[in-house]
């Protein structure tokens, strides 16, 4: 049987509508971002790749060698400062010698070790007298830490030995 | 109706298909890629800073060029013992002093700097009070950094014989 009244079409309603070309949409903008996440892939690759290079040049051998020197001078350094802060001037014993020694009092013998900063001088003198001298100035000089006389003896002649022990402070070696 | 509801799931699928399986995984590398490169930045930054600092360091060390070969003198990589006994035999002689001998060279490291070297050794001299003095004097200013770890001598026993010094000299070396 032939219709005569054209039935109406049936119209899918608007919310079908909406979401179909939203999800078009949606799908453009997925298949646009995978494209910009890409591109933005490669740049940042590319990006790395020349910042690696250029790392590469930064880090140069010939800056580590300089490096290597600065390091080696500052530990030289450092190893000289610690040589010279404990370098001592033994001669600067002598002049303290010459500037405490007692006219009447004649040294035979010297000896010296730096390690313990200890003196000991042997010698000889008319008189106790004399030798009484020589002992004081040796303690009323400051920058003599300690005094000690021993082996005193009287010799054939008639002469006076004895043998001082001298700590002098180490400032007077520098 | 069905089709567009049907083709609404099918975009949907695909959208999530490959947002998940091409634009996630692909900005989670983008991510990671610039972090990396944030990081090779600062480290660029970091080296050429230190190697700009290292740069003006040995610029300014060329200014002392005098001094660190001074220290380099003081402290050689090499023991060098021959130019030692040149040294003290010319200069002892300069002074007014005879060179007799030189002992065995004991070696030992320090002990507050391992690395460093102490060459000890016997040597001994005649002459006179004032020529030892003198050769003192050149020892001290000399930039081999000379110790004089002890010193001993006695009177001679007849006014024109020379007095015999017996020193214990010591250097440094790495």
């Amino acid at each position: 049987m032939v219709e005569i009244i054209p039935k109406p079409q049936i119209k899918s309603p608007s919310w079908t509508n909406v979401l179909f070309y939203s999800s078009l949409v949606l799908l453009m903008i997925t298949i646009m971002g995978v494209f910009i996440i890409n591109q933005l892939q490669k740049n940042a690759f590319n990006t790395s790749q020349k910042l690696a290079e250029e790392l590469e040049k930064v880090k140069s051998p010939e800056r580590f060698d300089s490096e290597k020197k600065l390091i080696g001078y500052q530990k030289k350094i450092a190893d000289f400062s610690y040589l010279i802060q404990n370098h001592k001037l033994a001669s600067k014993l002598f002049t303290l010698l010459e500037k405490l020694s007692h006219p009447k009092v004649q040294f035979t013998n010297f000896n010296f070790t730096a390690e313990k900063v200890k003196i000991i001088l042997k010698g000889e003198t008319d008189n106790f007298l004399t030798l009484g001298q020589q002992y004081l100035i040796f303690r009323a000089e400051p920058t003599i830490k300690e005094v000690n006389l021993s082996e005193v003896s009287i010799g054939k002649s008639g002469r006076i030995g004895f043998s001082f022990e001298i700590t002098p402070s180490s400032e007077i070696l520098k | 109706m069905i089709n567009k509801t049907l083709l609404i799931i099918i975009i949907f699928f695909i959208v999530l298909s490959l947002g998940l399986l091409l634009f996630l995984p692909k900005y989670q590398n983008f991510k990671s890629s610039q972090l990396a490169i944030k990081e090779t930045e600062q480290e660029i930054k970091q080296y050429q800073n230190y190697f700009s600092k290292i740069e003006q360091a040995s610029e300014e060390l060329k200014k002392y060029s005098d001094a660190l070969s001074k220290i380099d003198s003081a402290l050689p990589p090499e023991p060098t013992l021959i130019p030692v006994y040149y040294f003290l035999q010319k200069n002892s002689s300069q002074s007014g002093l005879v060179f007799k001998e030189i002992g065995a060279v004991k070696t030992t490291a320090l002990e507050e700097k391992p690395v460093i070297q102490k060459h000890t050794f016997p040597v001994s001299f005649s002459g006179s009070y004032f020529a030892l003095k003198n050769f003192l004097s050149v020892l001290e200013k000399s930039a081999r950094l000379f110790e004089i770890e002890s010193i001993s001598f006695s009177s001679p026993r007849e006014k024109e014989e020379s007095f015999i010094f017996n020193l214990t000299i010591s250097l440094h070396s790495y």
